[in-house]
């Protein structure tokens, strides 16, 4: 059946007028009377259909309402409805009700246009709201609170809502966000994490999840955020949106990563360090790092947990450690400083200085100290100390020395000069700084001279020795035995010179004298000797008239004394002078063959009387040596008339002049008694002389060879001898071609003895 | 028949200084004897010797002090030195100062000696 409608109004627009669900009300457009409705028209106004009908459309809303409804009756009329409103009714025990109005424009069959209004009730749905609404503003109450920031995100990643604290979190403005999505602004880094995050909670598999993540800012700078999300599902428990709880950790995480960074930088400090480092609590090692371990020869693992602090003192030292470890852990002391002998795994000790302080580790009392192996050190320390004492004992030893020593540079320029140099030289120490000593004293010499003492230090780089006549500072002259030098560095260079002189002033003066003695005593012992000899050689000429056998036989023997008394006393003479260093050589270039050639001939009336047969022979290659001739001529007849003189009757002496090697080699054979074996050893030396010697020639002095040893020593030579007795004898010397050099030039000549 | 040659003898030693006079005296010389270096000076002024034997060490004058003279007035005659001292700068002294030759007394017997002066006055 269907509504029946008084203007068929319903009929005509809506079959279904009478029965629809919402309230259908009509009214004339002109009028604005309502002239139909349906039944839940009267339901919802709780009148009759006609009561209702005749009423102006603005009659069914709140009478304060009733203008405006008549605008929006008016607005509708012309807009021709469309647009869903909400609205409120009056029923007619007044109460209120709420309603969605759709207002459409109708037109009427030939009677101009009504406005069809739909008015469902939405009272409960509006209750539901409001409860809705209220719990809303609750949730927008904690949503808008500042402690964090929320954000509703679409599950697309769509920022659907962000709370203040967000937009002030991220730095961006809610506009800005709410028109994006989180991508949009998250580290790149993080996006996958993000993602991965977000398909577990949309797709359900998980509800709620804790991450941590970084944002950019609009700055760039990054923020750390700590995410809770959670999801949000509707009534059919189908995932909705995601509810994001966002904290700002960037503090959080700078300090974390500054307190990785500065514990790695720690960490690698500890483990590269040349100190020892550990902590220590109970007395045991809490921690230690690889140097600590290794100065007592541990492996870290082998101390930590395990040893006690005492394990590593040397017995001694144990109270020692002891005692201040409790200082420390009873903060009598907070930092103690000292040092103990450590002993190894292995029993050595090691000195070490330790600086331990007081800490708190785990709210227990620990002490966390460095340590030092210092056992190098101190050993250094007092190497240096005793080189430093050593070097002051040089110091005071070199200043107080009675030899007059200087020290200069590569210049010659005077550095150091010690006391005994003032005393000698007359100049003080300050005047003599930085001047070179030819400034000084020196400089008086041949300039010569002086150039070979500079050749011989700065080019050979060697010592040298020499005598100088120098001035001192009053213009006494005095004589300076000198002994120069070079000091090298490493590389060969000179540093500085060592000038060590003594003064041998006096020394010569007592050599004149001593020399003056010897010449005088030698006149004054040798002129009655003389006298005597020549009164004999007077009696045996029969000068004084004929003389008896027997008379001639005794003055034989005097001649013959008096002889032996002049040749003691000239062998004494020459003894003296090569010991007293008199015999200094007046080298110069001789012909070594006249010179032999000359001794074999004064030799001759003693080898005709001895019935000795003589031969010589000279390699021709024998240059002219340079040597003192005296003093070869002096070791030439010594062995000469030795060789003689211990040759029977009818036997040779042949001497042989060879050249090898730079050197004369002077060899004198003979066929004499010969040496024993026994005495062989002592052949040389002063007044020796071997028993078949002394029968063979009582006169003998015991000298010769002595003197010939010396004389060959003197020109830097060699003597020795092969011999068998009975059978004869060999002696051989070697005389330099050239000189040696100690003599420095030629200034250190002498005089020579010839007391022969 | 020639005039003996003169020989002065310079010789503080008075037995030496006799046996030189005895020994030339007998080998045909006329001598004179001086005892000191003054005295041999003094000859030498005065006389034309035909040979010189002299001294070293001598009272008031040394023998270099007499050949110092000789080679002053040009003497000359020829000097033999006739000493006891025999250290070669000695010699080398006397020698470098004119003196003919430089005999040590020790070293040589007086008879050699004659003969030596013979040689030299080409006797």
């Amino acid at each position: 059946m269907k509504p029946k409608s008084k203007y068929g109004v319903g009929q005509q627009c809506w079959p279904t007028f009478e029965d629809a669900r919402d309230a259908i009300l009509i009214a004339d457009v002109k009028t604005g009377r309502i002239i139909d409705c349906n039944k839940q028209a009267e339901i919802l106004l709780q009148r009759k259909r006609t009561e209702i009908i005749g009423l102006h459309q603005s009659d069914i809303h709140p009478a304060e309402e009733k203008t405006t409804y008549k605008k929006v009756f008016k607005r509708h009329v012309q807009t021709k409805g469309r647009d869903p409103f909400e609205g409120e009714i009056v029923r007619k025990n007044g109460k209120r009700i709420s309603v969605e109005i759709s207002a459409s424009l109708l037109r009427r069959p030939g009677n101009g246009y009504v406005l069809q209004g739909v008015f469902r009730d939405i009272t409960k749905q509006k209750q539901m709201i409001d409860e809705i609404r209220a719990s809303k503003d609750r949730f927008q109450a904690a949503f808008e609170s500042p402690a964090v920031g929320l954000a509703i995100v679409g599950l697309d990643g769509k920022w659907l809502q962000v709370n203040p604290t967000m937009t002030r979190i991220l730095g961006y403005t809610k506009k800005q966000l709410e028109s994006g999505k989180y991508q949009d602004i998250t580290h790149p880094e993080d996006q996958e994490k993000s993602r991965r995050m977000m398909i577990g909670i949309a797709t359900g598999k998980t509800n709620h999840v804790r991450f941590e993540k970084r944002y950019l800012r609009p700055n760039k700078t990054v923020i750390w955020a700590m995410i809770h999300a959670s999801l949000v599902r509707d009534a059919q428990k189908k995932p909705q949106y995601v509810v994001s709880i966002i904290e700002d950790i960037t503090n959080q995480k700078r300090s974390e990563a500054a307190l990785l960074e500065s514990e790695e930088k720690f960490r690698k400090l500890a483990d590269k360090s040349l100190v020892g480092i550990y902590i220590i609590q109970d007395g045991i090692f809490q921690y230690v790092n690889p140097r600590m371990a290794q100065i007592f020869r541990y492996r870290p693992s082998e101390l930590i947990g395990k040893k006690n602090v005492i394990d590593i003192a040397s017995p001694q030292d144990r109270d020692l450690v002891a005692t201040n470890i409790a200082r420390r852990i009873t903060k009598k002391v907070k930092t103690v400083h000292y040092r103990f002998n450590g002993q190894t795994k292995f029993g050595d000790l090691r000195r070490v200085d330790v600086l331990g302080s007081y800490m708190v580790v785990n709210g227990r009392p620990a002490i966390i100290g460095t340590l030092l192996d210092v056992t190098e050190d101190e050993r250094k320390d007092y190497e240096l100390r005793d080189r430093a004492e050593e070097l002051n004992k040089f110091q005071l030893a070199v200043a107080g020395a009675s030899d007059h020593i200087i020290i200069t540079d590569p210049d010659g320029m005077i550095l150091y000069a010690n006391r005994a140099a003032e005393q000698i030289t007359g100049y003080k120490v300050d005047e003599m700084l930085g001047k070179n000593a030819g400034q000084l004293w020196g400089g008086k010499m041949d300039p010569t001279y002086y150039k070979q003492m500079w050749l011989t230090i700065s080019q050979e780089k060697k010592n040298f020795k020499g005598e100088f006549e120098n001035h001192r500072k009053n213009g006494d002259t005095y004589t300076a035995e000198s002994s120069i030098t070079p000091i090298l560095n490493k590389a060969g260079k000179v540093i500085f010179y060592v000038g060590i002189e003594r003064d041998i002033t006096k020394a010569k003066e007592i050599d004149r004298m001593k020399s003056e003695f010897i010449s005088v005593a030698s006149h004054q012992l040798r002129t009655p000797l003389s006298t005597a000899g020549w009164y004999a050689d007077m009696l045996l000429h029969e000068d004084a008239g004929a003389l008896t056998e027997q008379q001639k036989k005794f003055v034989s023997e005097i001649s013959r004394a008096n002889q032996r008394s002049i040749a003691l006393i000239n062998a004494l003479l020459s003894v003296s002078r090569i010991d007293s260093g008199k015999m200094l050589a007046s080298p110069r270039s001789v012909n070594l063959v006249s010179i032999a050639q000359n001794v074999i001939a004064g030799l001759k009336p003693l080898s005709e009387r001895s019935r000795v047969r003589m031969e010589h022979s000279f390699d021709p290659k024998i240059p002219n040596i340079t040597v003192d001739p005296d003093i070869l001529s002096l070791a030439l007849q010594n062995i000469l008339s030795n060789a003689i003189k211990y040759t029977p009757a009818g036997g040779k002496v042949s001497l042989k002049g060879k050249f090898c090697d730079n050197e004369v080699c002077i060899e004198v054979h003979d066929t004499g008694i010969g040496i024993p074996k026994s005495v062989h050893d002592r052949l040389f030396s002063m007044f020796f002389r071997a028993d078949n010697a002394r029968s063979k020639d009582p006169d003998g002095t015991g000298l010769g060879l002595y003197i010939a040893k010396s004389a060959v020593e003197l020109t830097g030579g060699k003597i020795w001898f092969t011999s068998t007795e009975g059978k004869g004898s060999t002696f051989t010397f070697t005389i330099p071609a050239n000189p040696p050099k100690t003599n420095g030039n030629g200034t250190m000549s002498k005089e020579l003895s010839t007391i022969l | 028949m020639t005039a003996p040659k003169h020989i002065l003898i310079v010789e503080d030693e008075v037995p030496m200084a006799e046996a030189l006079d005895f020994k030339l005296k007998q080998a045909g010389f006329a001598t004179t004897v001086a005892n000191d270096g003054a005295v041999a000076i003094e000859a030498v002024r005065s006389t034309a010797f035909d040979l010189i034997l002299l001294d070293l060490i001598l009272p008031k004058v040394d023998g270099f002090g007499v050949l110092e003279e000789i080679r002053k007035r040009k003497i000359k005659a020829p000097v033999l030195i006739l000493s006891n001292l025999s250290q070669q700068d000695d010699i080398n002294r006397a020698l470098g100062m004119g003196a003919k030759d430089f005999l040590v007394k020790t070293n040589i017997q007086i008879s050699d000696f004659i003969e030596r002066v013979k040689k030299e006055l080409g006797a």
